[in-house]
């Protein structure tokens, strides 16, 4: 009935159809699946800050700089001042810290550039992690050694969901890892001395630093935290129902 | 579709006439379905549905990445703000005169919500919508952001040199430099004023309010020797008889009202007592509609009814009247001083002395001469002398500070006005008034400014800013009035004197109790002081206020020496015949804040209109204008939004008309507040102005009027025939009321005849059921709501709005019925058109145990929570509607259109950031402020308990409610106030027998009757 030529012609156009149907499907799919689109997410900021030096080396607190992640739903940005707190007396010339400068006293904020962002209709809560004794890096990864600060984990429903259904497996827990602050309360007699948030965490004592840190690579299968800390399982702890109006209202 | 006037007497309740001619039929979203209304106002076309089809398709291949956002911290850190964390500031919202206090709620530094003060003692942590919607008004877009001299834009600085010119010249020329203010109850405001006037005697205050309204203060002069307004306190009254007064509904003072009134409204079994509410009147007003009795009275009937009321001859009383006020005489003489009349503020002074004549001779309770909110029986007489000074060239410049009197004024103020050369506004708007001055000064809010509030027992509240003023470096009226004069006058405050430090500067306590007041926002609180003791300069130029609170220094200088003349006491002849009644509105009350959508959208309390004032008429008026053919219910829909133009002796408007059962006959009831048409876009063609037939400074409320009908229709968008609940055409009762000798015999046997025989034990009773049942082991959040305490104010749609970021829709969406709001009150009527009883029912989402929404939904976007929440997730919603079509309560809102992301900025800053904004495409409905529920268990868990205590969560409605009418908590909790309150005697849940097992329960309305069959409405 039809022409070999034409069935050929079939052929390859079904071929070639499939084909290009099939990368549209990859680039949309892929395009627009969080975890593959924004895990190593790691634009250029403004100022060249650097976690490694700061949390790594200098073994600052996350919270020195993050101050009120422990009591709010957001994990603030630190303003300018916090920066300039040590840069006055540090590296007070260093060209690299010119907007810093600059923003200080022309009183006009430094635009940071978002990197972990949630769509509007979830609500997460920073310091309800943060009391559960979860790990900044848990989500955050090993910030202590990006020099350029890039999203770590997917932060998709799916990932949320599997560590709320199996936290066992995949907190790190309640223990310093390389002088990132852990998720320990800071006590008000901490918090009146003046050095503390200075010191470097090694010369702390809380039961919970006595542990000793995992090889980096090795912290997803270390020990859960309820399990070294002797708190309870966060399951036990209160962990909010598994229900769509924990997070989406 | 069965007429059902038939039953419209035998006591089971109607929604509208609407409803009686034709069934019950839901007129908005749902028929609106019927006709498969486009979800666009501008239909899509072949061209354009390509473009943006490939256009998305193209952006859909580009978007690996969400765009690049920013994160911008704050330079400086502030010591008390943590981003994500709220603060709430005390403050206090003054309405006009009456002080109401406030903490304002404010996340990274700006204002979101405002709610009542607990601590405040005139309303007692209570919420009016007035209160909660002055937020939106603070970031209005239309707000006046530049000073203007003529034409051209000027710094403030600028603006105000050539005002103090102006003033000079005055000075020189020996004229008057006038500033016209409103009432208010400030008493640092009133020492400004003072000094002021001693600095710079050429300038001097008058007080004009748009409705002015000295007869109270002269009836209160006469009867207590007290220049002022007394308010009763109706929780010390058994018996309270309101004569022409609206206590509950439009007025400044309804919300400290009906937080009093509300108290003793909630009967039970084994403490039968309420109070009794009798109300004669010739509108239906909102206080009508929660009257035990009520009496339509045509107001030439008032003063005879307030004769026979105290014991007079019933000359000149029909017989109607006569009864009805003789039944009234008798349950107030067997109340002693148990028993209250409340006259409207607007009635002639003879009607409201005699009011304080029978309460004088009762000794009622409710009456206190210390209990004042300023006002002043001089203000008349003031602005009538400045009328002739403007007239006669006298006034070289006038000021108007937050008044708009081009809006609200005579046309014979209005002609002598434009006689003055230099004028000046001082406002947030650019509205009519400011249009007509050559200068105009931005003024900021008052959550922007100082100030301080004393309220009518003496209480002394302080208000704070919550934020800088948004327009940068604009002060407020009290500021910019310092800057003023201290141009004139070099020396008067100081160069750089602002009305803070003058406020600071009054007082005479220490550091720390200034600090604690400003805390707690209630200076009583920092030990009883006296208003005097505290605030040490409101004794220095006003030792003439003290005996009334404060308030006297609003009365200009050259008026003072005169008297109120004796010819004021007569009594207001009130033509019998036709006569208009201009009511301030529900919501908008004077117009003030006409440009806030929140408050336009908001629902009347009686005839649920929105975005319009109506002419208000009886059945039987309509018939005799010959606007409805017949009395029947469908010949009387007839006449509704047909226009007439009504004339009086001061002017004439067109309005449509709306028909109201209820009224007294041969009234025309409207509402003053709308027409504006200057000072913003949200106001622009919304009602008439009613200002321009009423009576001059509405010292006199009811004029005699000419009624011409119109051609043409004027569409009216009410909501209450929308989301009707299916009642089966009369068949089964939604809302329910029972009498108060029903509770006396413990009776409540009506409230649960809805079962089906075996079942009539009671609701209590749960059906069998063929799925397996829910367990709630943690929380089980359920609410109550008293039916008989709710009077209809409106304030839990206002809070919610605010709350949960509910979007404004507009008329035409509203027409629709299309409104977002996540409560409504659904309004019934029970007995006949001609004075039926009403019963207000709050309708929210039930949050059922047996949800036919959660069923139909095709990609669970609605599910059910461990804790008995009905979730609405926001982003799984694919816009369906199932789940509205099946709700049998009719409280799902779907987005048709993207409402709120399409607010012009800085609106937007209004927006909860706790809450989702929603898109088009998504349904959404009460989610138990959910957001609250999670704070309140972060809270919990922080304190190491698993469980929230009783009162620690609660919503936005009812924490608003100044009823007390909503209570919310842990039904699972038998100790909560909410499991004590389901075991009510006269609770009910709508609509038991469709077993969607309802977590709200209502507690039927209690009419202070006899039995339940009659309603005892004649």
């Amino acid at each position: 009935m039809f022409s070999r030529r034409f069935d050929i012609g079939v052929k390859v156009g079904g071929a070639l159809l499939g084909a290009v149907g099939a990368i549209i499907f990859a680039v949309i799919y892929f395009g627009v699946r969080n975890d593959v689109a924004d895990v190593g997410y790691r634009p250029v900021q403004p100022v060249p800050f650097s976690h490694k030096l700061h949390a790594g080396d200098m073994q600052i607190h996350c919270q020195y700089c993050h101050a009120g992640v422990e009591s709010s739903a957001h994990s603030p940005v630190p303003t300018t001042q916090t920066c300039m707190n040590c840069h006055t007396v540090i590296k007070g010339e260093s060209p690299q810290l010119k907007l810093v400068r600059d923003s200080y006293e022309s009183g006009m904020p430094i635009e940071w550039v978002r990197i972990h962002k949630l769509p509007d209709y979830v609500h997460f809560n920073h310091s309800r992690h943060i009391r559960a004794q979860i790990d900044c890096k848990s989500c955050h990864g090993p910030v202590e050694k990006m020099g350029v600060i890039s999203q770590f984990k997917p932060l998709t429903m799916g990932w949320c969901l599997d560590c709320h259904r199996n936290p066992a497996d995949r907190i790190i827990g309640a223990r310093p890892i390389s002088g990132i602050f852990t998720g320990r309360m800071h006590s008000m007699k901490d918090l009146m001395d003046s050095n503390y948030l200075y010191r470097p965490i090694a010369t702390q004592t809380t039961e919970s630093f006595a542990i000793t840190e995992p090889a980096y690579g090795q912290w997803e299968t270390a020990l859960p935290a309820h399990e070294v800390a002797g708190i309870p399982h966060p399951k036990k702890a209160g962990l909010g129902p598994e229900t769509c109006s924990t997070c989406h209202y | 579709m069965s007429d059902r006037s038939v039953h419209a007497s035998d006591g089971s309740p109607w929604k509208s006439i609407e409803q009686l001619a034709h069934g019950s039929q839901d007129t908005g979203e749902f028929a609106q379905e019927a006709e498969m209304a486009p979800l666009h106002e501008n239909s899509v076309t072949r061209r354009s549905f390509m473009a943006l089809v490939s256009a998305s398709m193209a952006l859909t291949a580009a978007a690996c990445r969400r765009p690049e956002t920013k994160l911008v911290p704050t330079v400086k850190s502030v010591q008390t703000v943590t981003p994500g964390m709220p603060l709430e500031y005390a403050s206090v919202f003054a309405n006009r005169n009456v002080a109401y206090g406030v903490l304002v709620k404010s996340r990274e530094g700006r204002p979101v919500h405002i709610k009542g003060n607990n601590l405040h003692p005139s309303n007692r942590g209570a919420s009016s919508p007035e209160m909660i919607a002055s937020l939106l008004s603070l970031y209005d877009p239309d707000r006046i952001r530049r000073a203007r001299v003529n034409r051209g834009q000027v710094s403030f600085d600028g603006a105000v040199t050539k005002i103090a010119e102006h003033i000079a010249e005055a000075q020189a020329s020996g004229k008057r430099a006038v500033v016209l203010v409103d009432e208010h109850c400030s008493p640092s405001y009133s020492a400004l004023q003072t000094a002021i006037t001693a600095a710079i005697p050429a300038i001097s205050f008058v007080t004009m309010p748009a409705i002015v309204n000295d007869n109270v203060a002269i009836a209160n002069q006469q009867s207590y020797g007290v220049n002022g307004e007394i308010v009763p306190d109706l929780s010390k009254a058994k018996v309270i008889v309101c004569v022409d007064a609206d206590p509950l509904g439009a007025d400044k003072l309804s919300l400290y009202h009906t937080v009093r009134f509300a108290q003793s409204r909630t009967p039970s079994k084994d403490n039968p007592t309420m109070s009794k509410l009798f109300v004669a009147e010739a509108q239906y007003s909102l206080t009508g509609a929660n009257a035990d009795e009520r009496v339509r009275l045509h107001p030439s009937q008032i003063e005879a009814f307030l004769g026979i009321l105290s014991g007079g001859s019933s000359a000149g009383a029909t017989t109607e009247t006569t009864a009805a006020a003789q039944r009234a005489s008798a349950a107030l003489k067997a109340a002693g001083a148990e028993g209250v009349v409340v006259a409207g503020r607007h009635l002639s002074p003879r009607a409201q002395m005699m009011a304080a004549s029978i309460n004088k001779a009762s000794g009622s309770a409710a009456v206190s001469a210390s209990n004042v909110v300023p006002n002043s029986h001089e203000k008349w007489s003031a602005i009538a002398t400045l009328q002739e000074d403007m007239l006669a060239g006298n006034v070289h410049v006038l000021i108007t500070a937050d008044v708009n009197p081009e809006y609200s004024a005579s046309r014979e103020f209005k002609a002598a006005l434009a006689k003055v050369k230099n004028r000046a506004a001082i406002n947030l708007h650019e509205d009519e008034t400011a249009r007509q001055c050559g200068i105009s000064i931005p003024a900021a809010h008052w959550l922007e400014s100082w100030g301080d509030a004393v309220t009518m027992d003496g209480t002394l509240s302080l208000q704070q800013p919550l934020i800088a003023p948004l327009n940068d470096g604009i002060p407020s009226v009290q500021d910019t009035l310092i800057a003023l004069v201290n141009k004139v006058s070099a020396g008067f405050l100081g160069e750089t004197a602002t009305y803070a430090d003058y406020v600071k500067s009054r007082w005479t306590g220490s550091k720390a109790d200034w600090t604690l007041a400003l805390q707690n926002g209630v200076v009583a609180s920092v030990g009883a002081q006296p208003l005097t003791g505290t605030v040490a300069a409101q004794s220095n130029s006003t030792s003439t206020t003290q005996s009334n609170g404060t308030g006297a220094a609003q009365t200009n200088a050259t008026t003072t020496a005169q008297t109120n003349g004796a010819g004021s006491m007569a009594s207001a002849a009130i033509p019998s015949g036709m006569v208009l009644m201009t009511v301030p509105a529900h919501h908008l009350y004077d117009g003030r804040q006409a440009n806030n959508g929140w408050l336009q959208e908001l629902p009347d309390g009686v005839t649920k209109i929105t975005w319009d004032n109506v002419a208000l008429i009886s059945p039987k008026t309509a018939v005799d204008l010959g606007l409805a053919p017949g009395l029947g219910a469908k010949e009387i829909i007839k006449a509704n939004e047909q226009i007439i133009t009504v004339t009086t002796a001061h002017g004439g408007i067109d309005l449509p008309v709306y028909v109201q059962v209820g009224m007294a006959d041969n009234v025309i009831v409207t509402q003053l507040g709308y027409g504006r048409t200057q000072g913003g876009k949200v106001l622009q063609g919304v009602g008439s102005n009613a200002f321009n037939v009423a009576a001059p400074g509405h010292a006199v409320q009811y004029v005699a009027a000419k009624i011409e009908k119109q051609a043409g229709r004027h569409k009216i968008a009410t909501t209450q025939n929308h989301h009707t609940l299916d009642d089966g055409n009369g068949q089964r009762t939604v809302a329910r009321w029972i009498s108060l000798d029903d509770v006396k015999d413990g009776n409540f046997k009506s409230l649960t005849d809805h079962f089906p025989g075996n079942l009539q034990e009671g609701y209590k009773q749960k059906p069998l059921s063929i799925t397996p049942e829910y367990t709630y082991k943690g929380h089980r959040w359920g609410m109550v709501i008293d039916m008989s305490s709710c009077t209809g104010c409106s304030s839990c749609i206002s809070a919610c709005q605010s709350e949960n970021n509910i979007p404004v829709v507009g008329k035409d969406q509203v027409m629709k019925g299309r409104e977002m709001h996540w409560i409504r009150l659904d309004r019934y009527y029970v007995g006949d058109m001609t004075n039926p009883a009403t019963i207000v029912e709050p309708m929210l989402c039930q949050h059922c145990e047996n949800a036919p929404c959660e069923n139909v939904c095709p990609v669970a976007a609605t599910t059910h929570s461990p804790e008995g929440l009905n979730e609405m997730t926001y982003n799984r919603c694919v816009g369906t509607r199932y789940c509205s079509n099946n709700c049998p309560y009719k409280v799902r809102r779907f987005n048709f259109l993207n409402y709120n992301t399409e607010t012009r900025s800085p609106l937007e800053l209004a927006f909860n950031p706790d809450v989702t904004v929603r898109m088009r495409g998504v349904m959404e409905k009460c989610t138990f402020c959910v957001q609250r529920l999670h704070e309140a268990k972060w809270k919990a868990r922080d304190d190491g308990r698993q469980r929230i205590n009783d009162g620690e969560a609660i919503t936005a409605c009812q924490e608003a409610c100044p009823a007390g009418a909503i209570i919310f908590g842990d039904a699972n909790d038998p100790k909560s106030k909410i499991s004590e309150a389901k075991q009510n005697d006269r609770g009910f849940r709508v609509l038991a027998e469709l077993n969607v097992r309802p977590a709200v329960t209502y507690l039927a309305k209690v009419q202070n009757t006899a039995s339940h069959t009659t309603t005892n409405h004649s």
